[in-house]
């Protein structure tokens, strides 16, 4: 990344810095990768991906149905991801619990889209409840309800792992050297 | 107790394998096991394993379990599930258990835990409803 570009990204408000490195975040965690989640959009204390339909992720092989994990994981991710669209920086965000409801399955062959919404921040907990679609927001799959804990973070270390997070942006030698230094905080399990 | 009908299942379920299930048998007691994969991480970080997909386990130990009880004739519906995060999971085998709590004529209820490294120390536990599919017909939630 060159150094404007660089500087360009630490300027930017935190929000928009999560949203440059969203896809970023989900390709170094490898269970989000191997799911095949694709982030798409964010807001402060909203967070939307989806995951296309897999064979490899089917539970019930004589109904071609996506399992009902994938689904968890794709809520457990959105409801984790968007209590860090509402903290003030980044922060690790840990799981306390995690409801779903199953509402209907999903269709074979369909995508699959997760929004969650963080409903609530307190000091330690954040409050997030997220929703699966495929072809109609307003005919969703399952609901989910969850707690978070948030670890406490210095600020410096938050500035730090953005920044790296953003140096990954373009690729190129910066981020090799980065990510042979140091890690990222993660922000979510 | 049918537990040729858990282990098929486990074989023909793709996310299964995809999570690297499968099931030990020691008497008439089942434990699933999750198998070592740096692919289950969530935290590239601290390396902790995803609790989406500790949550997904804990929900195969039970349909596996619900299996076992020889009362299925197809894949049950998970309606709801609830699930527990106590410690972080770690990138090494995680095993689970699950106890149906009330098997009844069209529905289920089950808890599992996981564990790893001590079975008094969970990792995680899930608790939740299912609705058995009958022989004669699928079953609807309403």
């Amino acid at each position: 990344m060159t150094e404007s570009a660089s500087s360009e990204f630490a300027a930017l408000p935190y929000v928009e810095q999560l949203r440059a490195v969203s896809q970023i975040m989900i390709d170094g965690s490898p269970q989000a990768r191997a799911l095949g989640f694709k982030f798409v959009d964010l807001e402060e204390g909203m967070y939307l991906l989806k995951a296309d339909w897999n064979a490899r992720l089917v539970g019930d092989p004589d109904r071609g149905v996506i399992a009902g994990g994938v689904l968890t994981t794709m809520l457990d991710h959105a409801c984790g991801f968007a209590c860090n669209t509402a903290l003030p920086r980044l922060m690790p965000v840990v799981t306390l619990d995690l409801r779903i409801d199953y509402l209907r399955p999903a269709k074979p062959g369909a995508t699959v889209f997760a929004r969650a919404v963080c409903e609530k921040l307190t000091r330690r907990i954040a409050f997030a409840r997220g929703a699966v679609w495929d072809e109609d927001e307003g005919d969703p799959v399952a609901f989910a309800a969850s707690a978070f804990a948030i670890r406490d973070q210095s600020e410096e270390s938050s500035r730090e792992s953005i920044l790296f997070l953003g140096s990954l942006l373009a690729g190129g030698r910066e981020s090799e050297a980065g990510a042979a230094g140091k890690g990222a905080k993660g922000a979510a399990e | 107790m049918n537990f040729e009908a858990a282990e098929d299942f486990l074989k023909r379920a793709p996310y299964a394998e995809f999570l690297g299930v499968r099931a030990l048998l020691h008497g008439d007691e089942m434990t699933l096991v999750m198998a070592e994969s740096r692919r289950l991480i969530g935290n590239p970080i601290n390396g902790a394993l995803h609790g989406g997909a500790i949550g997904a386990f804990l929900e195969l130990t039970a349909v596996a379990q619900l299996y076992v009880s020889g009362k299925l004739e197809k894949f049950p519906k998970t309606i709801d599930v609830t699930f527990d995060y106590f410690r972080t999971g770690l990138v090494k085998e995680t095993y689970a258990r699950a106890h149906i709590v009330r098997l009844g004529r069209t529905m289920a209820n089950v808890r599992a835990e996981a564990w790893q490294d001590e079975r008094s120390r969970p990792i995680a536990a899930m608790h939740g409803n299912f609705m058995l599919n009958r022989a004669d017909g699928e079953a609807e939630l309403d």
